[in-house]
């Protein structure tokens, strides 16, 4: 017969076992990135090394810098034309009534779920008829397309939650729409801007699939095609010093974005899921 | 004056739905209007290069029926389908859960591995899908990889992780069942986050009480927790099945972009831009629309009814 303390014991044992062989699970591919990137030797497979930035150097000169350069720039561009045009018409949909604008939600909502594959070849057309290929804006067009929903969304949610009373005595004391937002409803949104930026910047830095169609030019790659292509060796293989640090320059701005700015990413998130 | 005052609501209404114009007008011109382009597409032999590129022609329903009986395409479909069902609907879906309520345990309340699991967790999730899929790619590497490194070292003979002809089981491939374990390590968190914030909303006094009655943990999680988070359910799926049907990067980069059957959305990939046949791509992608449509439709039906 056991105890009841003894039967809480083992809970509990059993309870952290497993929190510490999923942590395990979780911990060891990272683990093995970070030990690769610095790991001097042409096969960087666990074993005793002394660190070196070997391979941060084969990066330098497999371009990585123009590569950084022109992920910045798609990535940036995506975010402020995303977040402005999402802003606005988030506002405009929270705070305009008309017949149909749960539908056009709805809609807005559902096209989320239509994968780029699903459309990616009339876009391809569609930018060489206008002459988009090899640019950043084929890019930056699609992944603008890609987050204005979501952002809608996000940012709709929040400019609804300002108080009406707050808006009409703005009004009564002879504030115009556009001061409004300016002053008063822009600035109360903020925690919905900073969601909405970083989810912005990070589809477009974090996409493979577009760039690698709508870009054949080694000087336009962002870093996502730029450091695949350049660890490519034939038969499906990769030159794994190579890859890590490159993984590692390309890791890095998501995840200090991420530590920086979590609170408001969860809060954002955690919104999302019970309204939806 | 009282005419002023409808001018100016006018013009407010106005100002309004000139700030909506821009976002809906980027979508439109994007995204929605490629949609009947696309089906319209799928009834030609349109290509990228050769002869079809310029003197293409309407073949009606012809694609489609190349569809059912291409079987590489239903290769393709039959290799999504196992790998949303096991790696996201049993997989992500109930470690997701299982990880949120092993940390909501009391015995995990302040502890320091909690924070490191945490954080471990988001970052295989923030982590871009390139880099998750070839950190597995190394990991999975047949001679000098660590995971056949532990498994000599306990006397297994080595494996062939990303070998697409052998069978672990009959219709599933080596190849398969390594994207499958990859992608539940990269795809639970969202799941895990989803459900910590559902087990929060949870009253404490539910579980005291049950502590009372001398619940036993299981009793609790099958009485208290599940019903709770219920609810929650339906979008969690359906964001999970949207994840992985037509799973491109992490797929393509783990395999090399060499195995082209690996799921639908590579393999009509590889039909548009690799065989440059854009019709019948086209024509894929609008199966993989109808399936997506499809299942929105079963999970409102779920949400409705649950």
């Amino acid at each position: 017969m056991i105890s009841p303390r003894a039967k809480k014991a083992i809970g509990k044992l059993q309870a952290y076992m497993a929190v510490v062989i999923i942590a395990i699970y979780f911990a060891v591919p990272h683990i093995w990135l970070i030990q690769a990137a610095f790991n001097p030797k042409p096969k960087p497979y666990i074993s005793a090394f002394t660190p070196g930035l070997v391979h941060f150097r084969s990066v330098m000169e497999a371009h990585g810098l123009e590569y950084t350069k022109n992920s910045l720039i798609m990535a940036v561009f995506t975010m402020v034309i995303s977040v402005a045009v999402s802003s606005l018409a988030g506002y405009g949909l929270a705070k305009l009534e008309f017949p149909g604008r749960n539908l056009l939600m709805l809609i807005l909502m559902i096209s989320t779920a239509i994968p780029v594959i699903g459309y990616i070849v009339p876009y391809y057309r569609m930018m060489i008829t206008l002459d988009l290929i090899n640019t950043y804006w084929g890019c930056i067009l699609l992944f603008v397309t890609g987050t204005i929903p979501f952002n809608i969304w996000v940012m709709k949610s929040f400019f609804e939650t300002i108080p009406k009373e707050l808006e009409e005595a703005a009004i009564i004391d002879g504030c115009g729409r556009l001061k409004l937002f300016t002053h008063i409803t822009f600035p109360l949104t903020l925690p919905g801007l900073i969601l909405t930026s970083l989810n912005s910047f990070g589809h477009a830095w974090g996409d493979f699939l577009a760039p690698m169609l709508l870009v054949t030019r080694r000087e336009l790659y962002p870093l996502s095609v730029g450091m695949v292509y350049e660890s490519q060796t034939p038969h499906g293989f990769y030159d794994l010093g190579l890859f890590s640090a490159f993984s590692i320059l390309y890791s890095a701005p998501i995840v200090i974005l991420y530590v920086l700015l979590r609170a408001y990413l969860l809060k954002g998130m955690v919104a999302g899921a019970i309204k939806g | 004056m009282a005419k002023l005052k409808l001018t100016s609501a006018l013009r407010d209404k106005l100002i309004l739905a000139s700030f909506i114009l821009p976002a809906l007008a980027i979508f439109i011109a994007f995204k929605l209007a490629l949609m009947p382009y696309a089906l319209y597409m799928s009834f030609t032999d349109m290509a990228f290069l050769g002869e079809k590129a310029v003197n293409w022609g309407f073949t009606g329903v012809d694609n489609y029926y190349k569809i059912i009986t291409d079987l590489k395409f239903l290769e393709s479909i039959k290799n999504s389908l196992i790998y949303t069902a096991i790696c996201a609907m049993l997989g992500q879906f109930w470690l997701g859960l299982f990880i949120a309520v092993l940390l909501s345990s009391k015995a995990m309340r302040k502890s320091k591995l909690k924070t490191a699991l945490i954080m471990v967790a988001i970052a295989s999730w923030i982590l871009p899908e390139s880099v998750a899929s070839f950190e597995w790619f190394a990991l999975y590497d047949r001679r000098y990889g660590l995971i056949n490194a532990i498994l000599k070292s306990i006397g297994i003979a080595r494996i062939t992780w990303l070998d697409v002809r052998r069978e672990v089981l009959p219709g599933l491939p080596y190849a398969l069942l390594s994207l499958i374990i990859a992608n539940i390590w990269k795809g639970s968190t969202f799941s895990m986050i989803n459900f910590s914030s559902a087990i929060e909303t949870i009253p404490e006094d539910l579980y005291e009480a049950a502590e009372i009655d001398g619940a036993s943990g299981w009793q609790k999680f099958r009485y208290i927790t599940l019903p709770m988070v219920k609810r929650f359910m339906p979008l969690i799926l359906i964001v999970l099945f949207m994840g992985s049907f037509t799973h491109f990067t992490f797929v393509f980069i783990l395999t090399g972009g060499m195995w082209h059957e690996a799921n639908v959305a590579i393999y009509s990939w590889a039909t548009a831009f690799k065989y440059y046949e854009i019709g019948y791509g086209c024509a894929m992608s609008m199966i993989v629309i109808m399936i997506y449509i499809i299942t929105g439709q079963l999970q409102q039906k779920f949400t409705a009814g649950g």
